[in-house]
C-alpha cells in the first residue's frame, strides 16, 4: 500500500482517472486504504483473459479522453505461477501493453510480489517495463527493458498441458471445420464443463483451423485432450505462424475480415499459447482451468508467505 | 381454386438453372416464392438433377430451401413467419461465397429498424458471417436481431463490440 496509495492519490490529485485491475482481495485492500474513490473504477474478473483486459483499458483510456481526461492511470497486477496460473500469454500481454499504449497519454503500475513469483517471470518482467519501481518508491529507468517486438519475437520456452503427456483422446489429420466442431463438442460433452466454455473452444478451435487452412502449410494436424474439468486442443500446421508479434492480443492493424480470429480465440478460451519451431507453428487452446506446469509454482507453493490482513 | 385447402406444386426444375444467369434469376425467385410460401396453403418441392448440376450449383440452391436433402448444404436461409428471414445450420469458411449470394438474392428487408432473423436452428456461426450480416444492415442504419439459444452468440457479438447485432431467445420460447 505504501507504493499504490501515492500513486493512485497522485492521479487524484491530478483529476487522472484510475482503473484498478487487481485481484477481489487486494482490490478490497485499495477500497480501504482510499479516502477519496470518486475516480477510481475497479476491472472485473482482472485474472481472466489477457486481451479481454487490454480491450478493456482501451475502451476505458478512451472514453475517459474523450471526455476530457489529459491523463489515465492503471494499476495492475499479472498472474503467474506464483498463484497458480499459466504465464506464458501473460508475459506477451506485459511486452504487448507497451506497444498498444505507446501513444497514450497512461501512467500504469504493474505489481509484483518477489517473494511468490517466480525467477524466469521476473525476468520476463525486467525485460517488458521500461522503468521499475523500488520498495520505497523511486523510480529507476530500466536498462534491461526490450522494445515489445524484440521480447515477442524471441525463442521462449515452450509450454504443454500435463494431459498432452498421454496420447490424445482425438487426432484429426487435415479436418474440415464442420468436423473440428463436432469433435471438440462431443469431448466436451463429457466433462463438467459449462456449455459456454465449451462453445467458447468450439469458436476458437474453428477459428484456428481456418488460419492454419488459409494462412499455414498442410498438413494440419489437430489434437485434443481431455479431463472432467479441462479440454486442450492443439491445432499445427507447417507454416511460419502469424508475422504480427501480437497476434492474439490485439486485433490486427489491418482490420476485418482477416485478423480477428486469434484475437476471438484469446478472449474464449482460458488460455491459449503460440507456439513457432523451424517446421511448424501450433495455437494451444484450453477450457476449463489451465494448469500452471511450472516447477517453481511447487517451490513458489511451499514457501508462501500466510495470507495478508 | 373454389373448394380446395391449398395447392402442392412438384417440379423438376433442373433446365431451368443450366446457366450462371438463370442460376441467379431463378434462386431470386425461389425466395420470393419462399416468402408465398410462408404466408399461403402453398407448398412446394423442387428437384434439381445433381449430376447435371454440380455440387455447387445444387448447394447454391439447396441452402435457400427450408428441407432439403441431409448433406446438401450445411446451412439454410429461407422464409419465415414471424421474422425477415430463418437461418439455421453451421456457418464457417466453407460457407461464406454461399451465405454472401444466398443474402444478395433473398434481399432481406428490415421491419423498422430491425432485420429479424429466426435463428432457432442455429447451431454455429463465425466472426465473418456475424459481420456479413451486420454489414448488410449496419449500411441502412439497421439492427440485426439474431433470435438464437447457440450459447456462442452472444459472446461472439459482444468479443466484436457489434453494435449493429443483438442476439435474443427464439420467439416462441
Amino acid at each position: 500500500m505504501n507504493i499504490v496509495v501515492p500513486f493512485l492519490q497522485a492521479g487524484l490529485e491530478i483529476g487522472a482517472p484510475s482503473m484498478v485491475v487487481l485481484s477481489e482481495q487486494h482490490s478490497e485492500l485499495v477500497r480501504s486504504a482510499m479516502p477519496d474513490m470518486s475516480q477510481l473504477s475497479f476491472l472485473r474478473d482482472p485474472y481472466l483473459r489477457p486481451a479481454s483486459v487490454i480491450k478493456s483499458v482501451q475502451q476505458f483510456l478512451t472514453g475517459h479522453i474523450l471526455e476530457g481526461a489529459r491523463q489515465v492511470r492503471i494499476l495492475g497486477e499479472v498472474p503467474h505461477p506464483g498463484v497458480g496460473m499459466p504465464w506464458e500469454w501473460w508475459a506477451r500481454y506485459e511486452a504487448t501493453v507497451n506497444h498498444a499504449f505507446d501513444q497514450s497519454p497512461v501512467r500504469v503500475l504493474c505489481l509484483y510480489d518477489q517473494r511468490i513469483t517466480p525467477g524466469d517471470v521476473l525476468d520476463d518482467v525486467t525485460q517488458t517495463h521500461p522503468y521499475l519501481m523500488t520498495a520505497d518508491g523511486h523510480h529507476i529507468v530500466n536498462d534491461r527493458y526490450r522494445r515489445p517486438e524484440a521480447f515477442l519475437t524471441q525463442s521462449r520456452p515452450t509450454y504443454s498441458d500435463p494431459l498432452e503427456a498421454a496420447p490424445p483422446l482425438i487426432e484429426l489429420r487435415d479436418p474440415v471445420p464442420l468436423a473440428a466442431r463436432q469433435a471438440v463438442r462431443e469431448a466436451g460433452s463429457t466433462t463438467r464443463l459449462p456449455v459456454a466454455d465449451v462453445e467458447g473452444l468450439v469458436i476458437a478451435v474453428c477459428e484456428a483451423l481456418t488460419n492454419s487452412i488459409c494462412h499455414g502449410r498442410p498438413p494440419v494436424q489437430l489434437c485434443l485432450w481431455a479431463n472432467p474439468d479441462r479440454v486442450v486442443v492443439t491445432v499445427t500446421d507447417c507454416g511460419a505462424g502469424p508475422t504480427d508479434p501480437f497476434a492474439g492480443l490485439l486485433p490486427a492493424a489491418t482490420g476485418p475480415p482477416g485478423g480477428l480470429g486469434l484475437w476471438l480465440a484469446h478472449q474464449l478460451c482460458s488460455l491459449v499459447t503460440l507456439e513457432k519451431t523451424k517446421d511448424a507453428f501450433t495455437v494451444r487452446l484450453v477450457a476449463g482451468k489451465p494448469a500452471s506446469c511450472h516447477l517453481d509454482a511447487v517451490k513458489a507453493d511451499a514457501a508462501a508467505p500466510p495470507p495478508r490482513g | 381454386m373454389a373448394g380446395f385447402t391449398g395447392l402442392r406444386v412438384a417440379a423438376d426444375t433442373t433446365p431451368l438453372v443450366r446457366t450462371a444467369y438463370q442460376l441467379d434469376a431463378f434462386a431470386r425467385y425461389e425466395c420470393v416464392v419462399d416468402r408465398c410460401i410462408a404466408r399461403y396453403p402453398l407448398s412446394g418441392m423442387c428437384a434439381y438433377n445433381r449430376q447435371q448440376l454440380g455440387e455447387e450449383v445444387i448447394a447454391q440452391l439447396a441452402c435457400l430451401h427450408p428441407n432439403i436433402n441431409g448433406g446438401t448444404a450445411q446451412f439454410r436461409l429461407h422464409a419465415a413467419n414471424h421474422a425477415a428471414a430463418s437461418l439455421n445450420g453451421e456457418l464457417d469458411m466453407t460457407t461464406v461465397e454461399l451465405l454472401s449470394l444466398a443474402l444478395q438474392r433473398a434481399d432481406l428487408q428490415p421491419d423498422g429498424d430491425e432485420l429479424v432473423i429466426d435463428a432457432a436452428g442455429l447451431t454455429f456461426i463465425d466472426h465473418r458471417a456475424l459481420l456479413m450480416l451486420a454489414d448488410r444492415t449496419g449500411r441502412m442504419h439497421k439492427t440485426v436481431v439474431l433470435q438464437t439459444d447457440w450459447p456462442g452468440a452472444a459472446p461472439l457479438v459482444e468479443c466484436l463490440d457489434l453494435k449493429e447485432v443483438r442476439v435474443e431467445p427464439p420467439e416462441w420460447r
